[in-house]
This record gives structure tokens, sequence and C-alpha cells, in this order.
């Protein structure tokens, strides 16, 4: 495996094993469950390899306000008849089960966070609004409207850096004239107008280029199914079927 | 009268540098300083620095390091910013149609008198000196949707509206760069006699020498964030080097003045658009 | 595929030709019917270099809109090499023999790096990511902008940005590009080092160029002229006789670069004189202007109308 960077796996197949991911936490509920919920995130995380700097900064600080919200739960939770009391002063009471239960969602959402933070750090984003086009691709043949979701989504990700490198030269100008701070978003019209005229340019260009709306298009850097894919395909079908059997039989 | 209240704008020991590129900086500049009534032209080839200096002189950028004093008092940033209410600087970018957001022309171009000490039976008035300058007749204008216009009227309705309240610093980047050159020329032509007349300071920030030539008697040249001269036009435009100090190409009328003037004859240029 | 003057025989019997015959365009505004484009007509083959010029509102950019298909005319037909512009059926194949640089292309992009974003155009013809990746390839490499290739489009400086969507129109070999202003933001140098690249690409690839501008002193550098006025089409021909005529400028309210003025000035002077044969180009060295105007004028302090 050496010399195969884990984060060039086909982008499909990435986000097929993300969903799988999120699956087999959420059908977790006992300690085997949970050990396979774990093999996903891990799995994610090596994609990061070997900066974790970012991960273990975002990690931190989204553990910080669920440990508040987690507080605040166990202490205020409602009394179930013949919850176990750990210890209580005055009205509260913390119980056994809200402990459990909160330790339980602490570790779901480190997974899940885990998962779409390796994710989104090494996606480039519109190519992941193209492989969930391909993905969902079949849902139009069923009349859902799936190739043009796709290509609003992959344009507003396209867009927003654009819009928001323009909406501050606009600010700036703006806010000279109206005599207040620039930043201050006082005035909201200008933009909107500025990204419809925007959005027409864009349109014509795409046009001009041969974009037809709806057709197939090539892809510079083509789909692959190789060895990695191959791999994380079985392992993400393995742990799915395993955590619906575990959640049903233990 | 005193120095300071001559002096409109100075920049002392500023610099800025930007994260992308934090080993060269933006705007490295020494001294710069420009008194009441001046008008100065900024040229410097793209990456120059010329709109970080726009921004920094019209309050919009904060320095990483030194003073920016104009109309005598230093400026602040942030909460302390405080958005001189009086009609003191103005900022002309170079796609001015970009902020128009109001139904009517003369709201449009009247909008930025709001924000200011003027009293409100003087604004058709100023509104309608304003698009003098950008030769549209507010008296037919006036009540039109600026979207319904085209977009060479909306650009200059654009200039209009920066221009209304008569600023007393007036910074402009590459104004009118995609109007065509009758009306450009008329144009600046027309702002910048407003602004001999009525004593008012200017920057402009340009890359057509010729306007300089044209218009300007300060030229300040900006080379990777320095101030590499500051001289009058026709000095600058004589010197062999100009292509290696300004690194700007001069263009063909200009080169047509330095071969005449060093044969020893000097020509005057005269404005034509104002005679 | 070898090109001959006018209407090369393609392998299919089509003419290599972009023709736009008495084309028409306008909108309807409050039961007015309001042109904008009236009655154009105009050919244009390989290997042209042509510059279109007109005042602000002219029609210019309609007109580069009605010939890539983004506009319908309201009569008349536009034909790329034989293919109808309004036949839906023919219009993506007609595109991808016409490329485009807008004013505002160096701020849309697709994709993440200049090479994605030279992929676009080439994406929608051609599935075969081995064809697709050939001719970002060979657009990068004639742009010559491979150092830029992995850049974020939206980091560029002007001009590098200006490159970048040169190599994108080009990378489905267009047979005519068109460019609505590329060089406006730049300054003199960029400018010419633009449009002389841009000239030697478009010589190496037998393209056609169409280039609309503002900076008016560039028409000389262009083989054939089109002067756009009010919506129609009132010169097509060579710069050096639209140059050499003033009335005509005024007419079609277009204001003569300075350069120009000189040259009329002392064009005039030499023939009034008679003295000496004048074997003036425009687009010679300021030195050369220098002598001639000094020979005819001397050292009278003549006030230049800039």
């Amino acid at each position: 495996m050496q010399g195969i960077k884990l984060s060039s796996l086909d982008v499909r197949i990435k986000i097929l094993s993300f969903a799988v991911g999120f699956a087999v936490i959420f059908v977790a509920n006992n300690a085997v469950g949970f050990a396979l919920a774990m093999v996903m995130p891990i799995l994610f995380l090596m994609f990061c390899w070997p900066n974790y700097k970012g991960f273990a900064k975002f990690y931190l600080f989204s553990s910080a306000i669920l440990m508040f919200y987690l507080v605040i739960y166990v202490l205020f939770s409602s009394r179930e008849p013949d919850s176990v009391r750990l210890f209580s002063f005055g009205f509260l009471r913390v119980t056994r089960e809200a402990f459990i239960h909160a330790l339980l969602i602490y570790a779901r959402v480190s997974m899940m966070i885990a998962i779409v933070y390796s994710f989104i750090s090494t996606t480039n984003r519109v190519d992941a609004a193209d492989g969930l086009g391909f993905l969902i691709d079949p849902l139009s043949r069923i009349g859902i409207p799936a190739r043009e979701f796709i290509m609003a989504l992959t344009l507003s990700l396209q867009f927003a850096p654009i819009f928001v490198l323009e909406q501050r030269r606009i600010d700036e100008a703006q806010s000279i004239r109206s005599a207040r701070r620039p930043g201050s978003m006082a005035l909201l019209l200008p933009l909107f107008i500025s990204s419809y005229r925007r959005a027409d340019g864009l349109a014509d260009l795409m046009d001009a280029r041969g974009f037809v709306a709806g057709q197939k298009r090539g892809r510079l850097k083509p789909y692959h199914f190789g060895m990695l894919e191959a791999i994380f395909l079985t392992v993400s079908a393995c742990l799915l079927v395993s955590a619906i059997l575990v959640r049903l039989y233990l | 009268m005193n120095y300071y209240t001559m002096s409109v704008l100075s920049l002392i020991d500023v610099t800025k540098t930007y994260p992308d590129n934090p080993d060269i900086p933006a705007l490295d500049i020494n001294l710069f300083e420009l008194r009441k009534g001046e008008h100065v032209a900024m040229i410097g080839e793209i990456g120059s620095g010329k709109t970080t200096f726009a921004k920094v002189a019209a309050g919009l950028l904060k320095p990483d390091r030194g003073a920016v004093q104009r109309f005598g008092s230093l400026l602040m940033y942030g909460r302390n910013q405080k958005f001189n209410l009086d009609k003191q600087v103005g900022y002309l970018s170079q796609k001015p149609e970009e902020q128009v957001f109001n139904t009517s022309v003369y709201r449009e171009v009247a909008y930025a008198l709001k924000f200011r000490p003027i009293p409100s039976d003087s604004y058709w008035k100023m509104a309608d000196e304003s698009c003098k300058i950008v030769d549209i007749d507010l008296s037919y204008y006036g009540n039109i949707n600026p979207f319904s216009l085209s977009e060479g009227e909306l650009r200059r309705v654009g200039i209009a509206s920066n221009l209304v309240y008569d600023p007393e610093l007036l910074i402009l980047d590459e104004p009118a760069a995609s109007l065509d050159l009758a009306l450009k020329n008329l144009i600046l032509a027309r702002i910048f006699e407003r602004y001999r007349s009525n004593n008012n300071s200017l920057i402009l920030i340009t890359h057509d020498f010729e306007i300089v030539l044209k218009y300007f008697s300060r030229v300040v040249v900006l080379k990777r964030g320095r101030i590499v001269c500051d001289c009058a036009p026709t000095d600058l435009v004589v010197r062999e080097d100009f292509e290696a100090v300004t690194g700007l190409r001069l263009p063909f009328i200009a080169r047509f003045y330095r071969e005449l003037m060093l044969s020893g004859i000097r020509l005057k240029f005269q404005c034509r658009e104002l005679s | 595929m070898q090109s001959t003057p006018t209407g090369t025989e393609e392998g299919k019997g089509q003419r290599i030709l972009l023709e736009l015959l008495d084309v028409s365009f306008g909108y309807k505004h409050e039961d007015v019917f309001q042109p904008i484009i009236k009655d154009i007509s105009f050919q244009i083959e390989s290997s042209e270099k042509i510059a279109l010029i007109g005042h602000n509102g002219s029609g210019k950019t309609t007109l580069i809109r009605l010939c890539l298909g983004l506009l319908s005319p309201t009569s008349g037909k536009v034909l790329v090499d034989g293919l109808d512009l309004s036949d839906r059926k023919d219009l993506q194949s007609a595109r991808k023999k016409l490329g485009i640089i807008f004013q505002d292309s160096y701020m849309h992009y697709f994709g993440s790096t200049v090479q994605e974003d030279v992929a676009f155009g080439p994406s929608n013809y051609y599935h075969d990511s081995w064809k697709i990746r050939e001719l970002v390839d060979s657009a990068i490499n004639v742009v010559g902008i491979d150092a830029l290739r992995m850049r974020n489009p939206l980091k560029l400086s002007g001009g590098q940005g200006q490159l970048a969507s040169v190599a994108a129109a080009l990378a489905s070999e267009p047979r005519y590009l068109f460019m609505d202003e590329p060089a406006v933001m730049l300054d003199v140098l960029n400018k010419e080092m633009l449009l002389s690249r841009l000239f030697n690409i478009c010589e190496d690839l037998e393209n056609s160029i169409i280039y609309i501008t503002h900076y008016l002193e560039e028409i000389s550098k262009f083989d054939r002229l089109l002067v756009l006025c009010e919506g129609e089409l009132t010169f097509d021909g060579k710069p050096e006789d639209f140059v050499s005529s003033p009335e005509l400028w005024a007419k079609n309210r277009l204001e003569m670069p300075s350069k120009f003025r000189l040259f009329n000035l002392i064009i005039q002077k030499l023939k009034s004189v008679n003295a000496m044969p004048h074997d003036l180009k425009i687009d010679d060295d300021p030195g050369v202007y220098c002598r001639l105007y000094r020979d005819i004028f001397g050292n009278e302090l003549e006030g230049l109308l800039l």
C-alpha cells in the first residue's frame, strides 16, 4: 500500500463509503456495533495522513462545544421513574442513563466529525458534486430532477468564492458613499444584483463553450475503479451488513 | 495657514503585506504628501501596489505599520473608525456601475448626500451638476430606473453618484477604463476641470501615461510597492530609463514627445475637449 | 487540412466560412420594436485578423453574441461552416468552432485549477479523458502557461488570467476566436505582448481572430477592420484606409487617438508641400515620425492637439 495516496480514492466510492459510515454509526447500539462504527472514521482519517494538526484543532474546538451541551443535557434531563441516580444536588439530578446516553452521543458525533472533516479536507468540492451527480443519476429515470439539482449545486460551489470577492469590492466602494465602515453589510441589494449579472455572464460563457444542460460530459480526470476502490467497496458492504445483523441479533 | 491644514493626505512609513505573498510587501512607502488643491497621478505596472495605495488612502485598508493622516487627523480603524460624515473623501472604483441599486437615477445619484451634512433642498442641484459631468441630463433621466439603461449609461450614473458630494479628496482608480475614447476623455476632462476650479485634491491611478501628460504636473511612480519617482511628467518622459524605472511602456505619443524633446523641440500639449 | 483562400472545401463539401446574412436583432419595448443590429452581412474566412470597433452602444457585444448563438437574430441567418446557429441540433457542433474570451472571463472559471478550467470546453464535446487531456495540454503549451497549470484561477494576476482564458478558449480547437476587449485591464506593454502572442498562435493554428477593442491605436495591427455605428456595419476594409479618413471617424462617433492624428497631420502636410515621398507607415517608430516632423515643421512651436 506504500505510495498509494488514500485520498485519491475515486470520489464516488468515497461518497458511498461516507454514507455507509454514517449509517453504521446510527445503527450501532451496543459495544460490537460501536466497534464496527469506528472502522470507517479511522479509514477516513487515514486520508489526512500525515497532517493531523488541522483535524486536532477542529476536533478540540467541536468537542468543547459539544461538552457544553452535553453537560446541560445530563444535568437537566427528564426523570425516568426507575433510572439510577448517581448523585444530585438540589433539583439537579444526574442519572446513569443520562450519563451513558451523553457518552454515546459524544462518541457518535466524534466519529461523524472524523469522517466529515477528512472528506472535506481531502476532496475537491466540485469533484464531489460531480461524483454525487454520478451516484444519484439513476434517480432521474424515475422523475427526480437529479441532474438539475447537481448542476445547481456545482454552480453554487463554483460561484461562492467569486461572489465573496465581488461582494467585498462592491461593499468597499459603497461604504465610502454611505459613510459607514466596510463590512457592516448595510446593503444587500447590490450583492443580489451583481450576482444576477454574474450569473448571466457565467451562463453565457458555459453555453459558448459548448455546455448543454443535462447532457453527459467527459472528465479530465477519469473515474477509475482499482484495487483501492474495490477494497473500500467491499469493506463498506461488509460493515453495513454486519452492523445491521449485530443490531438485529445482539 | 499652518502646514497641517494644508496637507490633505500623508502616508508616513506605511507598509502593507498580503497574507498570500508574505515576503514581498504590497506597499512600502516612506513618505507621501498631498496638499490641498493638488492633483497627482499615480502610475505603475500591474502588481505595483496602486490599488493597495488607493484603498489605504481611502481608509478602506489598514496598513500593517505606519500612519495615514487625512486633513490633519490620524486615521483610526476598527471600532474607532469614524467615517467622516463630511464631504471629505470620494472613491471611484474601476466598475462604478456595480454599486447601483436604487430604483431611480436621481435617487441613486443623490444617495450619498443623505449621509452628509448637506441640506436636502440642494440635493437636486448637486445631483444635476454631478450628472452634467458625465453628460447625463437629470431632468430627462431622473425618474428612469437605472437598470433599464445601457451599460455605458449605467457606468456614467455610477460615476456621477460618487462625485455628487464634491469630496475634498477624490481618489480615482482607473475610472472609465472601458468607456469609449471620446466619452472617457470628455468625462475625465470635466472631472479634472471641476477639481481645478474648486481647489480640491485628486489622486488618479492609471497606467495610461497619455492622460498623465495631458492633465497632470505631478506624477508618482510605484514599483513593487515603493515610490521610485515623484516628479513632473515632462521630466519623467524624457528619461532614457523610463521603462526600467516605471516598468511601463510609454505610449506612442509620449515616445514621440520624448524624441522631439531630446532633439530640442518643445511642444505644447493642448487639451482639445475644453478648448 | 489545407487551407487555401476563399471557400475552402472541407471533406463534407462545407465552405470554411463564418457568414452573417442580413442579420438583424432587436427587442420589443412597450410595443415598439427597438433595433440593435440592423441588416448586417459579412463573411470571415480562416486566418483573418479582424478588429471590430464602434462607439459605446453601437451593438458590438450584441453582434458577438449573435455570432456565438447566444442570441437568435430576429431576421437573417448566422452560418458557421454551413451550420445554421438557430438550428438546435447544430448549435453545439457549431459552437465547437467558435471560441470566446469575454471581458470578464478571468473571473469566471470552472474547476479549482487552471487545468480544470481549460478542460471545461473539451469536456463538453468529448467523453474520452485522454482526448480531453491532449487538448488541454496542447492549449496550455500553445499559450505558454505551463507554469500556471495547477494554480487557482482566482489568484492569478490580470495578465495571467487573460492568458488562462485564451487557453481555455483555444482548447476546443475553434476556428473563429472572438475576443471582447481582452486587454482592457492591462497596461500598454502587456497589451502589446498579448496581441503579438495571439497573432502568433493564430497564425500557427490558422484561426481567425475577431477582436473588439476600445484601445483604437491597436487597429492598425490588424488585416481587416469592421466598424459598427448604431447597429449598422459602416466600414469593412483595411484599417489604413479608415485611419486616413478623419471624416469617417466623426460620422461613426469615434474619436481618433493622438497617434493617428499625428500620422494624418504629417501626411497632410507632406502632401500639401509635396516635398518628399511619404512612405510613412502608421506603425513606424516614433523616431521616424520625429524626424519627419522636424523636417516638415522645423522648430515651430506648433501646439499639438492631443
